[in-house]
């Protein structure tokens, strides 16, 4: 049962981890490579320019929202702010973001961007330490634009690798074997926001010495174009999303399937396509056939109840009609003859939405084994998939006992 | 001939002035940062991705003023031609000489005169690069940019087609906001070129194309987005022998409506997908009473009543709508509150819902249904009118009745076969004589959709055969 036993980096050694990060900073000497570029005004500036965007985060696909603010405290760490200083914009800026957002401050949210911001220090110490030295522009007139390259680097692996790894593996329910995946998962989703974000911090190291107090203002506008697109983009797959879950009550309001039953179903789903080490693209199919396992009820003729297999042509029929969602046709479709198919393809995904069907609504009393064990063998049969039910299994324990924590 | 004639003279004037500022200019340029320039506009103009519709987004406007502060107005001129090879490639229609000479010219044109802004400014109060004096002359040229250019694209509207020069200027409000980041990311990419180096202007070039990247990928899903919510809609109405193409038109109909009382672009988009699922909550209504023909009794409208809340119920998390949700739980209210299910009052029917609520009706009117035929154009037109006051907003019908009017828009002749009714009669008459002939005394102002009028002892409810579905 080793596979049971949920594995994550406990926010503990995450902190610990960010700690010795920051300490890193004192601990090589930063100061003599990063020269301290920012003034006391400067700093204001900075916990400003961080409060408003925090304000303006970019929300992915699935509802979590990327914080822009990253690019300011990234511009600091590169020019050569202490760890401390870093912190606290962070730290501030967050809570004073909350406050203008008229949110409650969560402390867990505050002292998480603090312990980022003293960590990326860290990463840009040791950045500047091991790369070349600091590069600066030749010019005839006026101030050269200056740059450590090392530090940049090391700062921008740390905004597109380091901080959506760390932030995936702290959240990681899935057992140490898919922990890795769903990390590089978690990096690929953000790489776009991301790299915008790095490329901001690096463009505001870059043009301080030039701009001064101008350089917050301008080096944010294209991070904010990037954020229009993006957001946009980010609110939309949410809608789609959305939508489907909105297309599993259909089926509810013809009175044959009880209410709610298609958002658990996905719910469960989405769990154990996790559990199973599927890929990202799959499990997103699984939990829309999940939503609409039961949609081809709006096609068929309410009065009669249809058989199984009609019922998961029909729910086919009506998905084949979007265009874009053929495998999940698929998937649906394949309910019928989950016992006929190979796991690979469609295979394994039907028979984890027959499997969270099944399921749902059968609540077996957790202090008789038989009436659990009775159920367990309904599902092996009806699956045909142990490897499926002992995953749904996992779900459900896990679920139970945090239900009793 | 006299328009034409002076559109000609027009573009060849400005043609002219902007083949003079070309000649004058580029003797005078450096050639690799002038060469650079005009290709980086080339690149602009030929990938200038759509905002949002008739909106374009393109850097030229950033690449003119970088220009501007590098070298100078002759700079910015051999820059701005970066477009004409760029248009060129666009080129589709019968006229594309004269559109083709007159955007390029006019992007010179308007080059010219930022720059020659900018050089005025900063030589009678010098300054050097990036103070608070060449700020203020870079800002002064984008205007100047911005102002020349909306004139001149003002004018060749009014001189080819009906709106007067003013209606065209007056959208320079927006454009002139946009000059504001542009001058910020053009005092950013002279810093980089000037102080840093030409490579460094990746670090600006990367959320710039991730920025395009989101939009290009947003109207992709966009418009997955909309076939899956129409290929939805189709399914429900599939059942519905009436309703058919019901809520697209509604849809349709509705955001040209909001578009004419001059409602925002995401109000419109979010309309334009409220109105598509309106109805949606008809799923919870049992088939035999939706295409029941003939009259509803009070328990089938009573079931019949409760579409709204459904659609309300089954839509709840779906974010976007959520502001405009009321476009569903209202939609079969009126202004002098006696519409169902809530008989709210008029205060809480928010513009949006209005317009739904009366294109809904109209598409209901001039379409047959399972209890009466369909009525022409003009007599829905003179029903909505009718009506307007206690059950629409007047303002809304009369801009219904311009929209439709205006596209030319027809009753739906799309409708249930007689066969497919099984022998089920569809009262010929239009809802007046419906009325009349049930017995059912004529104030009421029409059929569609229902009210509490007072006729009936049953909580003011009308009777049985008033009621819309």
């Amino acid at each position: 049962m080793s596979g049971s036993v949920a594995w994550r980096l406990p926010p503990l050694v995450i902190a610990l981890l960010g700690v010795s990060l920051g300490a890193l900073w004192w601990v090589v000497d930063a100061q003599t490579v990063l020269e301290p570029q920012l003034s006391a005004v400067d700093v204001g500036l900075f916990l400003v320019a961080a409060t408003v965007m925090e304000r303006l985060p970019i929300r992915l696909a699935d509802g979590r929202a990327v914080p822009t603010s990253m690019a300011v405290i990234g511009a600091a760490v590169l020019l050569g702010a202490a760890p401390l200083v870093v912190a606290a914009i962070a730290a501030v800026a967050s809570a004073l973001g909350s406050v203008l957002g008229r949110e409650q401050t969560r402390m867990f949210v505050v002292s998480r961007r603090a312990l980022g911001a003293w960590a990326l220090s860290g990463v840009g110490a040791v950045g500047a330490v091991l790369g070349p030295a600091t590069w600066s522009g030749s010019v005839e007139v006026g101030v050269p634009a200056t740059l450590n390259l090392g530090a940049a680097v090391a700062v921008a692996i740390g905004l597109v690798v380091g901080a959506p790894a760390v932030e995936s593996l702290a959240r990681a329910d899935t057992g140490l074997r898919f922990a890795w995946r769903r990390a590089a998962e978690q990096v690929q989703r953000n790489r776009l926001v991301a790299t915008a974000v790095a490329a901001t911090a690096g463009l505001g190291a870059l043009v301080h010495p030039v701009l001064g107090v101008w350089t917050l203002p301008t080096m944010l506008l294209p991070l904010a174009a990037a954020r229009v697109g993006l957001d946009r983009l980010g609110l939309g797959q949410q809608a789609y999303e959305q939508t489907i879950r909105a297309m599993s009550r259909l089926p509810e309001q013809l009175g044959t399937v009880p209410p709610g039953h298609g958002v658990r179903v996905a719910e469960l789903a989405r769990a154990v396509a996790l559990d199973l080490g599927l890929d990202a693209g799959s499990v997103a199919d699984t939990v829309r056939a999940a939503h609409l396992h039961e949609v081809g009820r709006i096609k068929l003729e309410r009065e009669v109840p249809a058989p199984q297999h009609e019922l998961a042509e029909a729910g086919g029929q009506v998905l084949r009609e979007v265009g874009d969602l053929d495998r999940v046709a698929a998937i649906v479709e394949a309910q019928a003859k989950v016992h006929h198919l190979p796991r690979d393809g469609v295979g394994l995904p039907a028979r984890i939405v027959v499997a969270c069907c099944e399921l749902d609504g059968y609540a077996p009393d957790p202090d008789a084994p038989a009436q659990r064990h009775e159920a367990l063998v309904r599902l092996v049969r009806v699956i045909g998939d142990i490897e499926v039910v002992a995953a749904l299994t996992r779900v459900v324990d896990r679920a139970t006992r945090r239900q009793l924590a | 001939m006299r328009g034409p004639q002076r559109l000609s003279t027009y573009i060849a004037s400005t043609a002219t002035t902007a083949l003079v500022a070309v000649l004058w200019a580029v003797p005078r340029v450096e050639l690799v940062p002038a060469l650079t320039l005009f290709c980086t506009v080339f690149i602009t103009e030929r990938y200038a991705s759509l905002l949002r519709e008739k909106v374009m987004a393109s850097l030229t406007n950033v690449v003119a003023l970088v220009a501007i502060v590098l070298g100078g107005p002759e700079m910015a001129v051999v820059a701005a031609l970066g477009a004409l090879p760029a248009l060129m490639g666009r080129a589709s229609d019968a006229i594309w000489v004269k559109r083709l000479a007159f955007n390029s010219a006019q992007l010179v044109v308007s080059a010219a005169a930022g720059g020659v802004t900018y050089v005025a400014i900063t030589s009678s109060l010098g300054g050097v690069f990036p103070d608070w004096r060449t700020l203020l002359a870079i800002s002064a040229a984008a205007a100047a940019y911005s102002i020349v250019n909306h004139a001149l694209v003002a004018g060749v509207v009014a001189l080819s087609s009906a709106d007067g020069f003013l209606d065209t200027f007056r959208t320079i409000g927006p454009s002139l906001a946009l000059q504001i980041p542009y001058v910020g990311i053009a005092v950013l990419a002279v810093v980089v070129i000037e102080r840093a180096s030409w490579w460094a202007l990746l670090l600006m070039a990367v959320p710039a194309l991730i920025a395009r990247h989101g939009l290009l990928a947003f109207q992709e899903l966009d418009q997955a987005y909309e076939r899956l919510v129409r290929s939805l809609v189709t399914t429900i109405e599939i059942k519905d022998l009436y309703t058919r193409g019901h809520s697209e038109r509604v849809s349709q109909l509705s955001v040209l409506v909001a578009e004419e009382l001059g409602v925002g672009y995401e109000e419109r988009r979010v309309t334009k997908y409220a109105a598509l699922l309106h109805d949606v909550g008809k799923i919870g209504v049992p088939l035999c009473i939706i295409n029941k023909p003939g009259p509803l009794d009070d328990d089938e409208f009573a079931r019949m009543q409760e579409h709204p809340t459904i659609g309300v119920d089954i839509l709840h998390d779906i974010d976007f709508l959520q502001p405009e949700i009321d476009i569903v739980r209202y939609h079969h209210e009126r202004l002098d509150g006696r519409g169902y299910p809530h008989g709210v009052d008029q205060e809480d029917l928010s513009r949006l819902v209005r317009i739904v609520t009366a294109v809904d009706a109209f598409d209901a009117m001039t379409s047959t249904r399972s209890y009466r035929k369909a009525l022409g154009i003009e007599d829905a037109i003179a029903e909505l009118e009718r009506c307007s006051g206690t059950q629409f907003d007047a303002e809304v019908a009369a801009a219904v009745a311009r929209c439709v009017r205006r596209v030319g828009w027809q009753p739906t002749s799309e409708f249930a076969s007689e066969e497919a009714l099984g022998g089920a009669r569809i009262p010929h008459a239009p809802a007046g004589e419906l009325r009349r002939s049930r017995g059912v005394p004529a104030p009421a102002p029409m059929e569609e959709p229902h009210r509490r009028d007072g006729s009936t002892a049953q909580a003011g409810w009308p009777s049985s055969a008033e009621r819309d579905r």
